[in-house]
């Protein structure tokens, strides 16, 4: 699937969440390797952009 | 994706860390990063077991398709959440807003 760079936002909250909500916390492994990330271990430290994507092969 | 890691600077810039994360397994993703050149300034994390649980607590999963949608949502340093967008699925959003909230949150 061809992916270009757009504008076309579909909407500015999810099924769950609104902006200013408390982010769920949660814990993942990475394809780097060692620890899992965990969001809450950057609490206070940095802003996480986290991006959803629909599979691998597909956003080029 | 991969346009993340030729823009890591300006993330950096404000203090922000990009995290990928997709239902695909981590051999799916480091097969993908490295036929891309390798994916090196950021993690792709797998939200492969139970497959899509992240993805539907953060309220971004299909059902029908079994993937997520293209969203992106900001976690300030609080543990709130800055912004989302939940983006047309065939397109990439573009960095430039990204910045431009990160710049905002300083």
């Amino acid at each position: 699937m061809a992916v270009s760079a757009g504008r076309t936002s579909v909407a500015s909250k999810t099924s769950t969440l609104k902006v200013g909500d408390s982010a769920p916390d949660f814990t993942l492994p990475s394809h780097r390797g060692g620890d899992s990330f965990k969001l809450s271990d950057l609490k206070g430290k940095k802003n996480i952009v986290v991006v959803f994507y629909p599979l691998d092969w597909t956003a080029l | 994706m991969p346009s993340y890691e030729a823009e890591v600077a300006d993330f950096e810039r404000y203090d922000a860390q990009v995290v990928g994360i997709s239902v695909d397994s981590i051999p799916s993703h480091i097969a993908w990063a490295k036929s891309l050149g390798g994916i090196e300034t950021y993690p792709l994390l797998a939200d492969f077991h139970p497959k899509g649980e992240v993805a539907r607590k953060f309220g971004v999963w299909k059902e029908d398709k079994g993937i997520c949608e293209r969203s992106i949502v900001i976690v300030d340093k609080a543990g709130k959440i800055a912004y989302i967008d939940v983006h047309e699925i065939s397109e990439q959003p573009e960095n430039a807003q990204l910045i431009e909230i990160l710049r905002d949150l300083q």
